[in-house]
């Protein structure tokens, strides 16, 4: 095993032929095995969604079926010992909902701490090598983000809160901290129903304990309405102390930029009409 | 007879008319050659910025375009008139159009529906029972690529005239289920089971969130409808998979779906009905009883 610390489960690792390694973070489980020719990943299918824990065993012997789990291969002219995981963000952006209704009256600020769930990608070689699979480590559901079912953006639904304390929220290694700056600059008052994060914007930072934070993402809210002017910090945040990073962002920043930050729930649009 | 035809012919090919034919049928070839390399340069230039139909239709307007300049250029190179053929085109396209109604109906119901926009290439839609890809919106009808592979040309007038739905303009989409439970089962529970199952789908969307609404008293069965939303992509696999969970999860809380069943009753004055047991004679049974 190779740059593996405390409570990491990314980082490479050293796989002779015939071998494999099995990973298990929080509720996910996946296994890789490595022939002369191929690579194969398997994925059974989850079975305790409120799992927390770290499991990696490497190099170990992995059977070349498992029932019921879900087999991707990948040929190779000549396979290299080296596999390495990161864990990415989202695909899509998501949406979270503060814990109990939330009124942010004007010209005042707050912080809220929201865990995400995150994607784990597999590459062969080293940091730079090519990119095997990546799957979420706990796939969230899908939700609609926008004013109306015509108008909108297809998200992920944060399966967690947004708190107030981050002490409150649990530790989790299939999730990211995003510490989420709301600026309501605006003469109205914000009630917080649903908040969009631009996951696939932003990067990944490991702390000293093994646990992972995006850069901190300010909101501020110059009229009245549902868009903000998004702005991302650069690095990991403060409350996370020292921090490397661990992964980049998947597409460009949208920092700078008015985006619909707020939303509130659709209503009326359901009926049986 | 032989003279006359002599003369014709020396008249015909002189070497001046000899040359204009040659000129005329290297602009012809040429133009042709030019005009396709344009159009199709054009559409490699800007296809990226539109649309699968934008583009397609901009090829062929700059393709037909072309086409009818070179033609004229041609035809004027012979010694031809063009505001004498032009003329005789439009007592022509009298002529043709009465003959051929159903083609100009059809041209100019599709230039209504290039205007109006109901669909484009690559949408799904369904015209009275069929419903499929859109592979191609021309001037006269419509191709579709129906699921079981086959290949519908559809007239452009048969579209105008008829109610099209397009399934996938927008990118979220309601599924409605209608069914019932038996008379004796609590309803609180099954809705509590029903947003259950929905909240485990992460296909399901969260929000607009599952619905339910109680829709009567039915023959058989308290009926409602319950409905979910999820994104075009996922709609068949979200409206297989959830039907499948509904029913494994019901099945495991032990509430009964009914299928339709009648009580016969005579009434509070008349005779309870006469049942006759028949048992089988080979099986050495009873003497049968009224």
């Amino acid at each position: 095993m190779d740059k593996v610390g405390k409570g990491h489960w990314w980082g490479s690792y050293e796989i002779p032929v015939a071998m494999g390694g099995r990973w298990r973070i929080g509720p996910s489980e996946f296994l890789v095995r490595r022939t002369e020719r191929e690579w194969r990943i398997l994925r059974p299918a989850q079975d305790d969604p409120e799992s927390l824990g770290v499991e990696v065993d490497v190099p170990v012997e992995v059977d070349e079926e498992i029932p019921g789990a879900e087999v991707v291969r990948f040929g190779f002219r000549d396979t290299k010992p080296k596999l390495t995981l990161r864990p990415l963000t989202a695909d899509r952006a998501v949406v979270v909902n503060p814990r109990d209704p939330f009124e942010l009256p004007p010209r005042e600020e707050a912080t809220l701490y929201v865990g995400i769930s995150l994607w784990a990608g597999l590459f062969t070689g080293g940091e730079h090598g090519k990119q095997l699979i990546e799957f979420p480590l706990q796939r969230p559901s899908d939700t609609w983000f926008g004013p109306s079912p015509r108008e909108g953006e297809l998200c992920y639904a944060g399966r967690i809160k947004a708190h107030l304390q981050l002490q409150r929220l649990t530790g989790a290694p299939h999730r990211a901290v995003s510490v989420v700056r709301i600026r309501n600059r605006a003469s109205s008052g914000l009630s917080l129903q649903k908040l969009r994060i631009p996951m696939p914007t932003m990067s990944l930072f490991a702390d000293a304990d093994g646990r992972l934070w995006t850069e901190a993402v300010t909101m501020e809210r110059m009229q009245e309405g549902d868009h903000a002017v998004l702005k991302l910090g650069r690095g990991a945040p403060e409350q996370a102390g020292p921090a490397t990073p661990v992964s980049g962002p998947r597409v460009h920043s949208d920092k700078g930029l008015l985006f619909r930050a707020f939303g509130s729930v659709l209503k009326g649009i359901g009926r049986n009409e | 007879m032989s003279e006359w035809l002599d003369l014709g012919l020396e008249g015909m090919f002189t070497a001046d008319r000899v040359a204009q034919l040659v000129k005329a049928l290297l602009t012809l070839v040429l133009g042709l050659m030019l005009a396709r390399l344009i159009s199709t340069g054009l559409w490699r230039l800007l296809n990226r910025r539109l649309t699968p139909q934008g583009g397609m239709l901009l090829r062929r307007a700059v393709q037909y375009s072309l086409l009818f300049l070179i033609l004229a250029s041609v035809l004027h190179q012979l010694g031809l008139r063009l505001d004498v053929l032009l003329g005789a085109a439009g007592i022509l396209t009298v002529a043709i159009g009465f003959a051929s109604q159903t083609s100009a109906s059809n041209l100019i119901s599709g230039l209504f529906l290039i205007a109006e926009h109901p669909f484009v290439v690559g949408d799904v839609i369904r015209v009275d029972q069929l419903t499929g890809e859109v592979l191609s919106i021309d001037l006269l009808s419509v191709k579709i690529r129906t699921f079981d592979n086959l290949y519908v040309r559809v007239p452009n007038e048969t579209i105008i005239k008829t109610q099209i739905t397009n399934l996938t303009h927008f990118p979220i989409r309601r599924i409605d289920l209608r069914f019932g439970v038996a008379y004796k089962e609590d309803l609180q529970k099954v809705r509590d089971i029903l947003m259950d199952v929905a909240d485990r789908n992460p296909l399901c969307l969260e929000e607009p969130g599952p619905l339910f609404i109680f829709e009567g008293f039915g023959e058989s069965a308290l009926e409602f409808q319950f409905s979910v939303w999820g994104a075009r992509e996922n709609f068949l696999e979200l409206r297989t998979g959830i039907q499948l969970e509904i029913k494994a999860a019901l099945d495991a809380a032990g509430v009964e779906i009914p299928f339709p069943h009648r009580t016969l009753y005579p009434g509070s004055t008349g005779e309870p009905f006469p049942v006759r047991v028949v048992s089988d004679p080979g099986a050495g049974g009873d003497r049968p009883r009224d």
